[in-house]
């Protein structure tokens, strides 16, 4: 099966945590991979900084961040920059696509309500 | 399904824990008890404990800069009952002796276990083992 962990506001919430679910996870046969709605470019340029944590791969299989938004998505994007629209539920339709592509089984995230309230994938989540 | 995040992670490492009990291995854990005062230490009677192993190898560097090297870690997503002799660190301690099915038992080089403010105990522990 396939796993996959929000990054801003979960792993960073408890990196240990994560960094041992994934391992476990992963040493048992499952996928694992971190799914972010934060561009890669601003990922990679923040990398090392806000997430030393990830300097260790051996729990993590892939990031997946938000340069796959497809053209509906993008769209969207705009009426996020315009103000007709929350960006977390933009991310949201983002990352419930990702899911469904990806087959993810379980995903981990902080922001519940706007994330997966209304999506198909099992979701951990927190309401803020 | 919604909590709060303490409860999100406790309920993650359940979910965690119910989906490798198929990669769980049955590994055999001596509690470090006490050391005489020829240095010769005494160890509770061995006790079996559920985990998963994770054999690739890895070399860390301590802050010390030395490099080691990680034979397997191992990660137990449900409690370990405290052992309870004094002086040690518990539920883990870094003088007890792990065992894995394959006969291996490597010094214990770290442990972790982010503590759940509610329960006081570990949310999940980790162990890494290194060569003898």
């Amino acid at each position: 099966m396939n796993f996959s962990f929000d990054l801003d506001g979960t792993i960073t919430k408890h990196p240990e945590v994560f960094q041992a679910l994934g391992r476990a996870l992963i040493a048992a046969g499952h996928g694992v991979v971190i799914l972010t709605g934060i561009p890669r470019s601003y990922f990679d340029g923040i990398r090392k900084e806000k997430y030393p944590f990830l300097y260790d791969t051996s729990w993590y299989q892939d990031v997946i961040t938000s340069d796959h938004y497809n053209t509906h998505e993008a769209g969207l994007a705009v009426k996020v920059i315009a103000g007709e629209m929350d960006n977390r539920d933009l991310v949201g339709i983002y990352k419930r696509r990702v899911c469904k592509e990806r087959n993810i089984a379980v995903h981990f995230d902080d922001d519940y309500e706007h994330v997966f309230a209304q999506g198909e994938v099992p979701v951990f989540g927190v309401c803020k | 399904m919604s909590f709060s995040f303490s409860k999100f992670i406790r309920q993650g490492v359940k979910l965690v824990d119910k989906f490798t009990q198929d990669g769980q291995a049955r590994i055999t854990h001596e509690a470090w008890i006490s050391q005489d005062r020829f240095g010769k230490a005494t160890y509770a009677s061995p006790v079996t404990l559920r985990c998963v192993i994770d054999s690739r190898q890895r070399i860390i560097i301590t802050t010390g800069g030395q490099s080691i090297t990680i034979m397997s870690t191992l990660t137990f997503t449900s409690p370990i009952a405290p052992n309870g002799a004094s002086g040690r660190r518990e539920p883990i301690d870094p003088r007890d002796k792990i065992t894995l099915p394959n006969g291996f038992t490597g010094p214990i080089i770290d442990t972790s276990a982010p503590i759940d403010p509610r329960t006081g105990a570990g949310y999940i522990q980790r162990i890494m083992l290194g060569a003898r």
